[in-house]
């Protein structure tokens, strides 16, 4: 098992480079930073989450990696952290979830370390004082479990909310709700050094995997890395695999998603928190719908439910019952 | 379960209809009903389905399925992998509700077929990893159990 402590990395590179271990079936934990800023999608992400012409204005580049997760930001104020290991190793677990707790440790105690009591919250966030600090991605590349994901040092909530795919009013909330239910070491532990964190977060790597070879970018490596490169950016790749829904669901923070979508003429928005939806805002030609925002407040995000409401008030078309399943958090 | 008299094989929590062949071959979990001379439905069993997670997305990525190799993607609990084919042949049928509602294979997993692909071989179906009988399966499932009991 290597360690690789790689530094600052170019957006592209910072992605490419533990798609690329993934490939080469190299065992590897991977400490590094991005120089540049940009959006990182996860591998079924729809594109559409983001506004893409306010990015392309801005020259903020876009990246849709090959694992799970939702869409980030990316910036140097954060250390990222990636897992690769063999899918046949002892230590790739069988159990998701079992994965995310296992290859999370180091990070726990990392915080631990710096006095932030966190722990774990299904299915891949890290929370501390009620706010997420750590959002995660894995999946299996070639023929190896990747796990990927970062530590806040500090986080630009304004530039988030503002390449979101939203209405002005929602970006607002969102703002609000970023945060709200999202915590950076700055906000939870002051100042911190991120050589000594990174130096920390080895450390505990190294306690989980009972040592670690040092390694170095080699050149088959970056070979490995160019190979990739024209696949995962090209447009076809970045535009064309996200999932297609009716309209907007936005992760801020596991439990805590924001919703748009419009449907038989309603532009409905919502929010889902701990499973339940409140601040639902329903209005068809610029006048609110008071009975069906009633209706859908407090009710759980139970597909069949919501669906149950929308459809005797909207009609049951193939739209609607997606909507109900955005609404329902899927 | 489709009917109160098919038989079944409980293995600690996981329940396997006999009905049905099941893939071990690259721990695929996996499962493949015959359901015509050469037709098949192909779906994710019960240990996939509950150790994957809730699944989000699902998606098959192929035309003609060849034995081993992947067809589908899947997204679980922020997890993206792959399925590896327990067969080969061609898809002559997808499930748009299983594909546009992948949780249901959380909620029912042999329900929710994914696809049906006609066999290219039928010989494939006695193959290295295919399993019918439910000592076979038990001892397989009883492995995997172990694997998790160790994590």
């Amino acid at each position: 098992m290597r360690l690789l402590e790689l530094g600052y990395m170019g957006w592209k590179q910072s992605q490419l480079v533990y798609h690329a271990l993934a490939e080469l079936g190299e065992p590897a934990v991977v400490l590094q930073r991005t120089a540049h800023t940009y959006f990182c999608l996860g591998m079924f992400s729809p594109a559409e989450d983001l506004n893409l012409s306010f990015l392309e204005r801005r020259g903020i580049p876009c990246f849709r990696r090959a694992i799970g997760g939702g869409t980030v930001l990316l910036d140097r104020e954060q250390l990222f952290y990636h897992v690769v290991i063999p899918r046949e190793s002892e230590l790739a677990p069988v159990r998701v979830s079992t994965m995310y707790r296992r290859f999370l440790k180091p990070v726990i105690d990392t915080y631990a370390e710096l006095g932030v009591k966190a722990s774990y919250r299904p299915a891949s966030d890290i929370v501390a004082e009620g706010r997420k600090v750590s959002g995660n991605g894995a999946g299996v590349v070639g023929e190896c479990l990747v796990l990927s994901g970062s530590m806040l040092l500090d986080f630009n909530f304004e530039l988030m909310a503002e390449a979101l795919n939203l209405p002005g009013r929602l970006r607002r909330r969102a703002l609000e709700l970023m945060r709200e239910r999202l915590g950076t070491l700055k906000q939870l532990a002051g100042e911190v050094d991120a050589a000594e964190l990174r130096r920390m977060l080895a450390g505990r790597f190294e306690d989980l995997f009972g040592g670690f070879e040092s390694g170095r970018l080699s050149l088959e490596l970056v070979r490995e890395m160019r190979r990739l490169e024209g696949r995962y950016t090209s447009r076809e790749w970045l535009y064309a695999r996200g999932r297609r829904r009716q309209g907007t669901l936005l992760k801020i923070a596991e439990g805590c998603y924001l919703i748009h979508t419009k449907l038989a003429g309603v532009e409905l928005s919502a929010e889902l928190q701990e499973g339940v939806l409140g601040n639902v805002r329903a209005l068809r030609g610029g006048r609110r719908q008071r009975e069906l925002e009633d209706a859908l407040a407090g009710v759980r995000a139970e597909r069949q439910k919501i669906l149950n409401i929308l459809a005797e008030r909207l009609g049951c078309t193939e739209e609607i019952e997606k909507a109900a399943e955005l609404l329902a958090g899927g | 379960m489709k009917s109160e008299t098919e038989q079944v094989l409980r293995v600690g929590e996981y329940v396997f209809p006999l009905d049905r062949y099941y893939c071990s071959y690259q721990n695929s979990h996996l499962w493949l009903r015959m359901v015509d001379e050469n037709i098949a439905e192909v779906g994710i069993d019960a240990f996939l389905s509950e150790t994957a997670g809730r699944l989000s997305y699902l998606s098959v990525s192929s035309e003609r399925l060849e034995r081993g190799k992947s067809f589908a993607t899947i997204e679980s609990a922020k997890f993206v992998s792959r399925l590896a084919a327990p067969v080969s042949g061609e898809v002559v049928e997808l499930n748009a509700e299983v594909l546009a509602n992948p949780s249901r294979v959380n909620e029912a997993p042999y329900d929710a077929w994914i696809l049906r692909v006609r066999l290219a071989s039928r010989e494939e179906l006695e193959a290295e990893g295919m399993l019918r009988s439910a000592e076979q399966i038990r001892a397989w499932i009883e492995r995997e159990i172990e694997r998790l009991e160790e994590e």
